[in-house]
């Protein structure tokens, strides 16, 4: 009886939920999902990470080559994230048109997240001014996605670069030769970014939403915090919000920024 | 019936504003510049110019069918070459914000569509964006629930917030915003940042914006009704002319 209910009124069957301050997924409204994360996981990626949030499966591998910077900026590495949200991502056949577009916006943001956001330096993948400098494909593959998918595509990423092992290069200009050396060197990373997904639905905010829950809520925003500095806020459309549940919302997200870089480096000084 | 193409410039600092340094660039626009779309606008924010043009609500294509609610689709041109993947996400956010403006499910199973061509970019281009298109929808009179009204703003390179800066103010900024806020209750119904800021800057920003919102509120008023009255003036006969033209003078004294 239940499962019609649910299939028939999916709306009003989420609305009794959270009458009982519940959600579907049992949790509660300010609990976040369980995250794993597996780091250089992939042998033949510099840096990778394979990361879950939840039921969504994300995985991260970064691959360098050697390139030549632009004349406008002789100090500046490239940076080029590529997301593909693979057909097994989405279970919905209507969410098939907004799979490009999800991509797109993401690669988007994990670009502004890395570089605007001062998470790392492109000075930093210079090698000889003006003539070799470190290009980093960031490959993201959307394995599975149920709700949350910024938040995992940004933790795989941030995660499989520090983890990015970068072998030392020498230049020599005259003769233009280039030696690749055997010992490796971990690129610096300024902020370890952690974005959170929040989402409205009846003025109520839930923390961490699901695919379904995404879909039905009212409106969706994305926070970027770091310490006491905010590197992205993205709301897009929805209904209108008042600062009050921002506030909330930026909060919250702190709490969840230690949690999650405490976890990172537990894993670190564990490998 | 082709109603004359209709243009208004506001003096911004004439409004109730509390803060001394809340000024926007001037505000500009012609209402129907285009001939054959639903509704058109041509906005101008200082020196950032937008086409806006919508068509609606028409035949949508099967595959984007939704028999509870309209399908809304923005189509955003960059002024010269193809649309970059940063062009397709401010398309996005046209287009989903737009779409929690407009009053979606009473017209099910069809489209509506807003085109918006940049003209020229002197930075905030998505806020211009945003305003053009809302001139638009309320000229090609779609029902919509708000107004919309987004106002750009900016931490400089001496971390202070600048509302609504050329782009000779934003050489070197820290971080930018994009605050569309609704005509009902200023909420916030998008935010757009890039960059990296400290929460009492992000406070600023909005308090600023959310009082500049009014200036482009009140601009939308005085645009629309303006162009409603002179629409007026040219349908009716030369005989009611006269007396059509005393009523709008007194409606614009109450303005």
């Amino acid at each position: 009886m239940a499962e019609q209910h649910k299939l028939i009124y999916p709306i009003k069957h989420f609305r009794d939920f959270l009458e009982n301050e519940i959600r579907l997924d049992g949790r509660t409204f300010d609990k976040y999902r369980p995250i794993g994360v597996n780091i250089a996981s992939c042998q033949h990626s510099l840096g990778s990470s394979a990361t879950k949030i939840g039921n969504s499966n994300i995985l991260c591998g970064i691959r360098a080559e050697l390139s030549k910077p632009r004349a406008s900026k002789p100090l500046a590495g490239y940076i080029v994230p590529n997301v593909d949200m693979s057909f097994t991502a989405f279970s919905k056949a209507s969410s098939s048109c907004n799979n490009q577009n999800v991509s797109e916006i993401l690669e988007c943001f994990i670009y502004r997240i890395l570089y605007e956001s001062h998470c790392l330096k492109l000075e930093d993948l210079c090698i000889h001014p003006g003539k070799l400098v470190w290009c980093l494909y960031i490959d993201i593959i959307g394995l599975e996605v149920d709700g949350g998918v910024f938040d995992a595509s940004v933790l795989a990423c941030a995660s499989a670069l520090s983890t990015l092992n970068l072998p030392i290069v020498t230049y020599d200009e005259k003769s233009g030769k280039i030696e690749i050396g055997d010992e490796m060197k971990k690129l610096h990373l300024n902020i370890f970014p952690v974005v959170s997904t929040y989402s409205i639905f009846d003025n109520v905010v839930l923390v961490d939403p699901t695919y379904r829950e995404e879909s039905i809520s009212s409106t969706v925003f994305h926070l970027g915090v770091h310490e006491d500095t905010i590197g992205l806020f993205h709301k897009s459309g929805g209904v209108p919000i008042s600062v009050k549940e921002i506030q909330q919302s930026v909060k919250n997200a702190v709490h969840r920024e230690k949690e999650i870089t405490s976890l990172l480096n537990s894993l670190k000084t564990n490998q | 019936m082709v109603t004359p193409p209709d243009s208004i410039t506001m003096d911004t600092q004439g409004s109730n504003v509390v803060l001394q340094d809340l000024k926007l660039r001037q505000i500009n626009c012609e209402l129907n510049p285009l001939t054959r779309s639903d509704g058109s606008a041509l906005f101008t924010q200082g020196g950032t110019c937008v086409l806006t043009s919508m068509l609606g609500p028409v035949e949508v294509k099967s595959q984007n069918l939704n028999i509870e609610k309209a399908h809304v689709e923005c189509i955003y041109r960059p002024k010269a070459g193809i649309p970059t993947i940063e062009d397709k996400l401010t398309e996005t956010v046209i287009r989903d914000t737009c779409e929690s403006a407009l009053l979606t499910m009473l017209h099910p199973r069809t489209a509506i569509f807003i085109q918006i061509q940049e003209l020229d970019d002197r930075c905030g281009i998505e806020a211009c964006a945003i305003n053009g298109a809302c001139l638009a929808l309320l000229i090609g009179g779609v029902p919509m629930k708000f107004t919309i009204a987004a106002v750009h703003c900016i931490v400089d390179k001496d971390d202070k917030v600048v509302l609504d800066p050329d782009h000779c103010e934003a050489i070197g900024k820290r971080a930018s915003f994009v605050f569309v806020f609704d005509s009902l209750d200023k909420n916030l119904v998008t935010v757009h940042t890039s960059g990296r800021f400290r929460m009492g800057q992000f406070n600023d920003a909005e308090c600023m914006s959310r009082a500049a919102s009014q200036i482009i509120f009140n601009f939308y008023r005085r645009i629309i009704s303006n162009f409603h009255n002179k629409s007026l003036l040219t349908a009716d006969s030369k005989a009611r002319n006269t007396e059509v033209e005393s009523v709008v003078k007194s409606e614009q004294m109450d303005i």
